[in-house]
């Protein structure tokens, strides 16, 4: 008998709350003028339009300005086959020589260079592309893989590759669990990182088999040592040339293994076929989900209600999703605003709210931000990925987040790192429109906390600013959000309906009667509250305060 | 269950960060010793030590990343190997500063020598640790969680120190690192320890009119009921991220330095920390970075000319707590994730590498060298084979600077060394 908590929500009780709830959570939350037509809908067309996603056409360019894996190899082999030439045409002195291996050297170095600009690079598309997209969801998951099935740009270098298996959790986020896990274990960049590569018949390498029971698939307690060392013996032979997986077969050990009770000569596919017959594969991955989208600890018979799902579906992962979307639970007390958004969600969900142009600079400021707030793409802190949840807060993090919101509200980065400038300055080279000047006035506050904060002081050219240490605040020159578009709506409204507008559009709960009052405060200035808003006449600054403020409580970080 | 008494209390708070006085203590805060001190009427940045505390002690770590190249550092001229596997990048003589038949300086340590000479420099050879890990990410990881090589640990050593040793409301500013990255060093169950690159921008920046600090403390007022936990946990991490900030500006703007630092990052960071420490922020313990040691080619110059930004940034700095009336409260320890390879490599350098020197200075230290000089002859696939475990500078320090169990937070017994005086 099923339980009640994943039993379909009833129409009946399908409102606009519950409607935001779910742009926030199968979303990022924008735009949240949808969720009026949502709740028009009902739930299942509501939870479709997230779920079945590829009926929404997306044409957003493939990052092909990557290089090809083999390039860098390549062009390796070429610059040293260059310089050997040359050391054996001529006749160098010993000083020759060296100048020479120092200039092979230093364009080894701009290669490497390159090769790490590109993968910040990459960061920029995948944000810009979380920003356009009218599929939310399938970013979402694909982000969700990358935190599950995770490898680092640290220890795999090439560009391309990370972009390949990003490419894979894109086309496998919602389809079938099993086939991801087999892409996902014969790509490159997992091979690499899990060293599959180095895993061969005459010196077995269990890393690969290890995490891929303990992490990606049973988790702890589901399997032996044991079973690890003859898993890792069936995967022996797995490796790649370029981005293509290739099989070795005189590196494979052919011979008899018992897995999981199991006995036969079992492949890597096998084994992965075992895995995914055990019920605790399903288990492990109904929970993870559940707890990434609804709330933490779910209660036993959502994991089993789920995971009956996942194996009737034979690993298809939408029965899931749709039963997960249209459940009780996911719409109950224990779920509704209270989960803590992840950098990603916050960052890509204030922009996308502020109406903010997702243009190639908005791309690299956020995704300069990430970093700072912790969940830097395509480098997770190791192979368990983010732990999100309180882990994304501490003093640190969250003054980032309050500052990020005066970045995109007013175009204020204050107490840039040492590195903003100069990848401020190299986006500009390469960018003709990011453009900006820069302030060298200390941005602090006034000794009441008030008013605007920053001297008047020469300007100062961004490369001025590259190495000191005392360099201030960097002052955009058109701050990203404008208010005009985005407060049409509430073109007429009383400065408290003003307030609640905003409380509806960015929080999950009502505000307080104190916290309204200080946004009218901030919105009214000279003026009476009782006077309603005009836009042509109203102070901007003002606009962007109440915003501002808003996206500088508690209640935001929330979803 | 009665209240601890006012004295265990205080020893208990012993370790730990500690709230500077502000104007209006808030409520919360007066609960903990020092609060109690100030209200007894102690002065914040005293010389005589807070009541109860252990001398009120701090540890500045100083983290050379890339690697630093320790034969080079303290360097084994009398060793045959070293000139034969190094022609051209060992340090001749007229760059050495010797200090004994065996060993020298690297001249560019020369702001060092005077302190080294009055003992207060204590150089710690071979350090390492068992199957090491020639990986920047992974070594710097091991340093930082000291883990064994083998080991995957989430909480940094001075996170479980914190987690372990402080009662009471976690503070924020137990920990203060220079720079935009919180170090995993830090990284703990109660979430203590800031990053800055400067303490007057750390903090909510105000914007536009009526965007200002007092709407914001208002909006996320801590004593307001809260929707649920979490809103009331984020408040209550941002009011803590707000009195850091006050804290840090007070103290930034209450201290100046009494020495001239030299205007590089570093030095400028330790000046940072001069400040905090003598305008008493409270901090148990720094952290500062210098970058660079990654010396894959032409190492020479590069590596003289860090050698020197660290020299005289870390001369300045004790010359500086000297003057501040600090210099009996600070322990330095420096560390490299890594040393680097015996032998040269073709593109006048070296490749990464395992055991490499430590180094303690100030005033409690015990100085000279300490350890077994690793041998060259007898090496590990081209490696130094440490001497030296790391974790046994973790536990020395722990035990001898802070009274603190150096198993609690290692996880097992590490042999202490004598390196520091009583």
């Amino acid at each position: 008998m099923t339980s009640l908590l994943l039993e379909p929500l009833p129409s009946g009780e399908w409102n606009v709350r519950l409607a935001r709830h779910l742009l926030r959570r199968a979303g990022f939350g924008y735009p949240i003028y949808r969720a009026e037509e949502l709740a028009r809908q009902g739930p299942e067309a509501a939870v479709a339009a997230f779920v079945d996603y590829e009926n929404l056409p997306f044409d957003f360019p493939e990052p092909d300005w990557l290089d090809e894996p083999q390039t860098y190899r390549q062009m390796r082999a070429d610059l040293r086959q260059e310089f050997r030439r040359r050391l054996e045409a001529g006749e160098l002195s010993e000083a020759e020589q060296q100048a020479l291996q120092r200039e092979r050297q230093r364009l080894f170095n701009e290669l490497m260079r390159e090769r790490r600009q590109d993968i910040e690079r990459l960061k920029v598309w995948w944000v810009r592309r979380m920003l356009r997209t009218p599929r939310p969801l399938e970013e979402k998951l694909a982000l969700f893989w990358h935190g599950h099935f995770a490898t680092s740009a640290q220890k795999v270098r090439s560009p391309w590759l990370n972009y390949h298996l990003n490419d894979i959790f894109r086309r496998h986020a919602a389809g079938n669990f099993k086939t991801l896990t087999s892409e996902v274990g014969r790509s490159p960049a997992m091979l690499i990182y899990l060293d599959g590569v180095q895993n061969t018949r005459r010196s077995p390498n269990e890393n690969w088999a290890r995490e891929l029971m303990e992490l990606f698939t049973m988790g702890i307690g589901h399997y032996t040592e044991a079973d690890i060392k003859e898993a890792a013996r069936a995967f022996t032979g797995w490796s790649f040339d370029g981005e293509r997986f290739v099989f070795h077969r005189f590196a494979h050990d052919d011979g008899e293994k018992i897995f999981m009770g199991r006995r036969g000569r079992w492949t890597g596919l096998d084994v992965i076929g075992i895995i995914f017959e055990q019920p605790a594969t399903a288990e492990f991955i109904s929970r993870k989900l559940w707890t990434h989208f609804a709330y933490d600890e779910p209660e036993p018979e959502i994991v089993e209600g789920l995971a009956a799902t996942l194996r009737e579906s034979d690993y298809d992962l939408k029965p899931l999703l749709r039963r997960m979307f249209l459940s009780r639970a996911f719409y109950g007390e224990r779920a509704i605003g209270n989960q803590i958004k992840s950098p990603v969600q916050l960052a890509v969900g204030m922009a996308a709210q502020l109406g903010i142009e997702p243009d190639d600079t908005i791309g690299r400021l956020l995704a300069f931000q990430l970093r700072t707030m912790g969940q830097d793409l395509f480098y997770p802190p190791n192979v368990k990925g983010w732990d999100g949840g309180r882990a994304w807060i501490n003093t640190n993090t969250l003054l980032h987040r309050y500052n990020l919101a005066n970045l995109l509200v007013n175009g204020i980065l204050a107490d840039p790192p040492p590195g903003a400038p100069r990848l401020l300055r190299q986006a500009m080279e390469e960018d003709p429109e990011f453009r900006f000047m820069v302030n060298r006035s200390r941005l602090t506050p006034g000794d009441d906390g008030s008013g605007p904060l920053m001297r008047a002081t020469p300007r100062r050219p961004l490369a001025a600013m590259e190495g000191d240490p005392s360099a201030g605040a960097i002052q955009f020159a058109r701050a990203p959000f404008q208010p005009d578009k985005f407060f049409r709506p509430a073109q007429g409204y009383t400065l408290p309906q003003i307030a609640d507008f905003l409380a509806d559009f960015f929080y999950p709960q009502p505000l307080r009667a104190d916290q309204r009052d200080e946004i009218v405060e901030a919105l009214a200035g000279d003026r009476q509250s009782v006077e309603r808003l005009d836009l042509g006449r109203w102070d901007q600054d003002r606009l962007r305060s109440a915003v501002r403020l808003m996206l500088s409580a508690a209640e935001y970080q929330l979803c | 269950m009665n209240e601890p008494s006012l004295k265990t209390r205080r020893e208990f708070l012993a370790n730990c960060g500690v709230v500077t006085a502000a104007a209006t203590l808030p409520q919360f805060l007066v609960r903990t010793a020092h609060g109690v001190a100030v209200a007894n009427g102690w002065e914040p940045g005293s010389e005589t030590p807070l009541p109860g505390f252990k001398d009120d002690r701090v540890l500045v770590v100083v983290q050379l990343s890339g690697g630093n190249d320790g034969l080079n550092t303290i360097i084994p001229h009398a060793d045959d190997d070293y000139h034969r596997v190094r022609p051209q990048l060992a340090i001749k003589a007229d760059q050495r500063l010797r200090l004994d038949d065996e060993v020298s300086l690297h001249a560019a340590l020369k702001p060092l020598k005077s302190l080294y000479d009055d003992g207060r420099v204590a150089l710690i050879q071979g350090v390492g640790y068992p199957n090491p890990n020639r990986s920047h990410f992974r070594s710097m990881e091991i340093w930082h969680t000291a883990s064994d090589a083998d080991q995957y640990l989430n909480a940094g050593w001075i996170g479980r120190y914190f987690d372990n040793n402080c009662a009471g409301e976690p503070q924020a500013t137990a920990g203060v690192a220079i720079g935009d990255e919180f170090p995993q060093a830090f990284g703990g169950e109660r979430g203590m320890g800031v990053a800055f690159q400067t303490p007057e921008r750390f903090g909510y920046v105000p914007g536009r009119k009526g965007d200002d600090l007092a709407s914001f403390r208002a909006i996320n007022r801590a004593d307001a009921p809260a929707p649920n936990d979490q809103v009331d946990f984020l408040r209550h991490v941002t009011r803590n991220a707000d009195l850091t900030s006050e804290r840090l500006r007070q103290t930034n703007q209450r201290t100046r330095n009494a020495v001239r630092y030299p205007f590089d990052p570093f030095g400028q960071g330790l000046a940072t920390v001069a400040r905090m420490i003598a305008g008493g922020l409270g901090a148990r313990i720094y952290y500062v970075s210098l970058g660079g040691f990654d010396t894959h080619s032409n190492q020479a110059g590069q590596h003289e000319r860090l050698l020197g930004v660290y020299a005289s940034g870390l001369e300045a700095f004790h010359r500086d707590l000297t003057a501040l009336g600090q210099s009996r409260r600070v322990l330095v320890m420096t560390f490299s994730e890594f040393g680097r390879r015996v032998r040269q490599n073709a593109s006048g350098g070296t490749d990464h590498g395992t055991a490499a020197p430590m180094i303690l200075t100030g005033h409690a230290v015990a100085g000279g060298l300490k350890g077994r000089r690793p041998s060259l002859a007898d090496l590990d696939q081209g490696d130094l084979k440490h001497t030296v475990d790391f974790r046994s500078v973790y536990a020395s320090v722990l035990r001898q600077w802070f009274d603190a169990d150096p198993t609690v937070v290692l996880g097992r017994p590490f042999p202490d060394l004598p390196l520091l005086s009583a």
